[in-house]
């Protein structure tokens, strides 16, 4: 799956929107389709699913064309092996959750098949509820039977489409770590669309941003999610994505060390983890910086970086953004405390984090 | 209570209801799946005759069925049995007469239908007819019952159509609504009550539960 | 619950055809199409009819236009006794029936009438005066009761006093209607209609066309044409029909066709 592709052009037009995009990314991990509403994210993710008739241009994954209406093809969305989950689960409701599940089952070709329904409401935590009516559930539950639901068809390509939009806090919390946790475990390649960064920081590997229908910007994540700030609302902070590997675990004081390309991070951890490889999120507005190392601070953390570049927000605010080794992070303070620090592009610096700050 | 000849003709009201019903069942069904999914003024124009039958005056609507399916009618003239005067014509007559109250339910049942969880169903694998099947029918169950019952009912009670179309021969046609009318105009009016007592019972072991089980299909 | 409505209609699909195969074993009854106004004294004639042994009889009722057109469309009766002389004169001129076939059977008789017992006078001069808010009548241009009503109002020079608070039906049933329910305090009905309950005042029979009833045979079933015989010359069958109110044609054998 390693070489594979996913490549499309798509162009489209209804009323006084266009879309107009071509794209050609590797079809692994998880890409982030993110943008304002109403940019076209969904109509992008609908016609790869083949649910936009009047979408005109190519799409192609790892060989197999879906769709090129240059030749009059247009595989429809039955025969294309994508799964889909939308933004408010479209559960059917006339049946149950084991229901919803043996309908995808039943109609997946043999050779797609890969857990069946138990294993796979085993896989995704939703056991005890195959029983259940779909009404019954909750919001982040009808989620994760639709995520089941998709992934039990066994697609070469999952696209989920906001899929925490409807959720509250903490059934977003709970579903973001849900979706953490599949990423790793799971290989099929994924678009993910969003316009809330700490999805973004949490689940992506690449981000492609769009505006108006066309796509503006793309890369990896480390180096996308400053400029996604500039596109997210305001209440939306800058965040650090750290992939780091946990070395050791300190039961006594409950505390993990994990090893980064930048250095090494002291992260508070109850019991030891599950997993030796972890996603660790830190928001700008908890990243403090230093010219020299304080040795006597609370802080635990405090990395060697240089600045990379130093963004004016307003009047009072900048956005520093520091290179720690190979990653970024994005400090946010005051206007006042970057010119009394005398930073400039390229200054050596040293990032303070506090510990309770990563997630 | 009810004579020999009173009990043959709720039998055949019966049994045109029930055909009807499943005659309106099998062309309303795709037609109104069909007409949900769609705009427009074409829409708009299948609706209005669709709901026609709602306006014209069942005398009329049977006057004009006498004159199509007798045998001077255009059907007759291209060789077609006439269905004037036999039960096939009052299927046909109580099919028009019923259409919208079988089909208007349907539309909006269909229509009612979240589009994101026919677009779930295809991207599981399913396809148009399957989609329709699996999804589109359970989904509009309760919209099914409500029409098959509206569409019983009122074949049940239809009059005007069957009374100028059909005849009223005796086992046949003569069907119980007629029926009380003849007891009526016969001023045996012991007999017209005891016949329409029983057509109001039935239409309230169908009615009500169909009322019960849309509310709850609501809430 | 899905599965149990489906297989209810399946199960009435199966009843349904299995009942309408056998429907047409033994040669059927005759079928005698009658205007709704005679209906009570066609089935009184009828069971006359088959308790002196005379064969089965159907009684099909309606108005006598809806019973024309359904004829003229193929309907299978077998005769047809019409509320008027010229519909059955129609289906001769078709050649639905024959003209040998066709006869006067009875004289409607009209009547004013009201079912509170004190307000029409035995010589009718209650339309003279104020003593009434509607009064009721059947539609003169297509009913003939209703053009019997409005040629006597005509002759008494009464049209221009009561015109204001006539009320119309459609036929001579709903000007029953009208005045049996009270909506309307009095109307001009058929005398077969009221037997003799309230008060009335019969309209003699030379202020008006006559409301001549005429039948006719359309198909050659014996039933059919036993009956019409016995209803013509039987004296049982002539008293029964002049009991329900009705007038009889003085001449029994005569067709009667020209006399107007």
């Amino acid at each position: 799956m390693n070489a594979a592709r996913l490549t499309c052009e798509l162009r489209l037009s209804r009323g006084d929107f266009a879309l107009d995009l071509n794209l050609d990314l590797a079809a692994s991990g998880v890409t982030a389709l993110f943008g304002a509403s109403g940019c076209g994210k969904t109509t992008v993710l609908r016609s790869l699913a083949g649910l936009e008739p009047t979408v005109k241009g190519r799409v192609a994954l790892d060989g197999a064309t879906w769709l090129d209406t240059g030749n009059g093809l247009s595989v429809p969305t039955h025969q294309r092996a994508v799964g889909y989950v939308f933004q408010e689960s479209a559960l059917f409701p006339h049946t149950t959750v084991r229901g919803n599940l043996h309908f995808a089952w039943t109609r997946t070709p043999a050779a797609r098949r890969t857990l069946d329904v138990n294993a796979m409401a085993d896989r995704t935590a939703i056991s005890h509820l195959l029983d259940r009516r779909i009404d019954g559930l909750s919001g982040g539950e009808r989620q994760r039977v639709a995520i089941a639901r998709a992934l039990l068809t066994g697609p070469r390509l999952l696209l989920l489409d906001e899929p925490l939009a409807s959720l509250d806090a903490a059934g977003k919390a709970d579903l973001l770590a849900f979706l953490a946790e599949l990423r790793r475990e799971t290989d099929v390649p994924v678009v993910y669309v969003t316009h809330q960064v700490e999805e973004v920081a949490r689940l992506a590997d690449h981000v492609l941003l769009m505006d108006a229908g066309r796509l503006v910007d793309r890369g990896p994540v480390a180096e996308m999610l400053g400029r996604l700030s500039l596109h997210a609302s305001p209440e939306q902070r800058s965040l650090a994505v750290i992939d780091a590997t946990v070395s050791a675990h300190d039961p006594e004081y409950g505390i993990a060390r994990m090893d980064f390309d930048g250095g090494r991070l002291e992260v508070p951890l109850a019991t030891p983890p599950v997993t030796w490889e972890a996603r660790l999120c830190v928001d700008a507005a908890n990243v403090s910086i230093t010219r020299t190392r304080a040795e006597d601070s609370s802080i635990l953390n405090r990395l060697e970086a240089v600045v990379e570049a130093i963004d004016v927000l307003d009047r009072g605010h900048v956005l520093v953004r520091c290179r720690v080794g190979e990653t970024l992070v994005p400090a946010l303070i005051t206007r006042f405390s970057a010119d009394s620090l005398d930073l400039a592009v390229g200054s050596p610096c040293v990032v303070q984090i506090k510990a309770v700050a990563i997630t | 209570m009810l004579g020999a000849a009173d009990l043959q003709a709720l039998g055949v009201s019966l049994l045109l209801a029930a055909v009807t019903v499943i005659g309106l069942l099998a062309c309303g069904l795709p037609l109104a799946w069909w007409l949900a999914r769609r705009d427009g003024t074409g829409k708009a124009w299948l609706e209005a005759v669709i709901a026609l039958p709602l306006v014209l005056p069942p005398t009329v609507l049977g006057f004009y069925l006498l004159l199509l399916l007798g045998k001077t009618g255009p059907l007759a003239a291209v060789g077609l049995p006439p269905l004037a005067f036999s039960f096939g014509g009052l299927v046909v007559g109580s099919m028009i007469y019923s259409l919208p109250f079988v089909v208007q339910p349907l539309i909006t049942g269909f229509e009612n239908i979240d589009q994101r969880r026919l677009d779930a169903a295809a991207t599981l694998g399913a396809g148009p007819r399957d989609r329709f099947f699996s999804v589109a029918l359970p989904g509009a169950r309760s919209a099914i019952i409500t029409g098959a019952v509206l569409g019983f009912a009122h074949t049940l009670g239809e009059f005007g159509v069957v009374l100028m179309l059909g005849g009223s021969l005796p086992g046949e046609t003569r069907v119980a609504s007629i029926a009380i009318y003849q007891h009526v105009e016969s001023m045996d009016l012991a007999s017209a009550h005891a016949l329409s007592a029983v057509l109001v019972v039935i239409s309230l072991v169908l009615l009500v539960p169909t009322y019960i089980l849309r509310r709850r299909s609501r809430s | 619950m899905r599965a149990p409505s489906l297989h209810f209609i399946a199960l009435l699909a199966v009843a349904a055809i299995a009942g309408c195969a056998p429907n047409d074993a033994p040669a059927p009854p005759a079928r005698i199409a009658v205007a709704a106004n005679f209906a009570a004294t066609a089935s009184a004639l009828r069971d006359a009819h088959e308790s002196a042994g005379g064969g089965r009889i159907d009684v099909i009722l309606g108005s006598t236009g809806s019973l024309h057109a359904q004829i003229t469309a193929g309907a299978p009766f077998d005769a047809f006794l019409a509320a008027d002389t010229a519909r059955p004169d129609r289906l001769v001129a078709e050649h639905l029936a024959t003209a040998e076939s066709r006869f006067v059977y009875a004289i409607g008789r009209l009547v004013l009438w009201s079912p509170h017992i004190d307000l029409v006078d035995p010589a009718g001069d209650v339309l003279r005066g104020e003593g009434f808010t509607h009064l009721a009548i059947a539609d003169p241009k297509t009913a003939p009761y209703g053009a019997a009503a409005h040629a006597y109002l005509e002759g008494a020079g009464l049209l221009g006093t009561v015109a204001a608070r006539l009320v119309t039906g459609q036929s001579v049933a709903q000007a029953y209607q009208y005045t049996a329910s009270g909506n309307a305090d009095l109307g001009f009905v058929a005398v077969s209609q009221v037997a003799g309950r309230g008060s009335h005042f019969i309209i003699p029979d030379d202020s008006h066309a006559p409301l001549e009833q005429a039948a006719v045979l359309l198909t050659d079933h014996p039933d059919a044409q036993a009956f019409l015989h016995f209803i013509r010359h039987d004296p049982d069958a002539r008293a029964i029909i002049a009991a329900h109110g009705y007038g009889l044609p003085n001449d029994e054998t005569r067709p009667d066709a020209r006399r107007r």
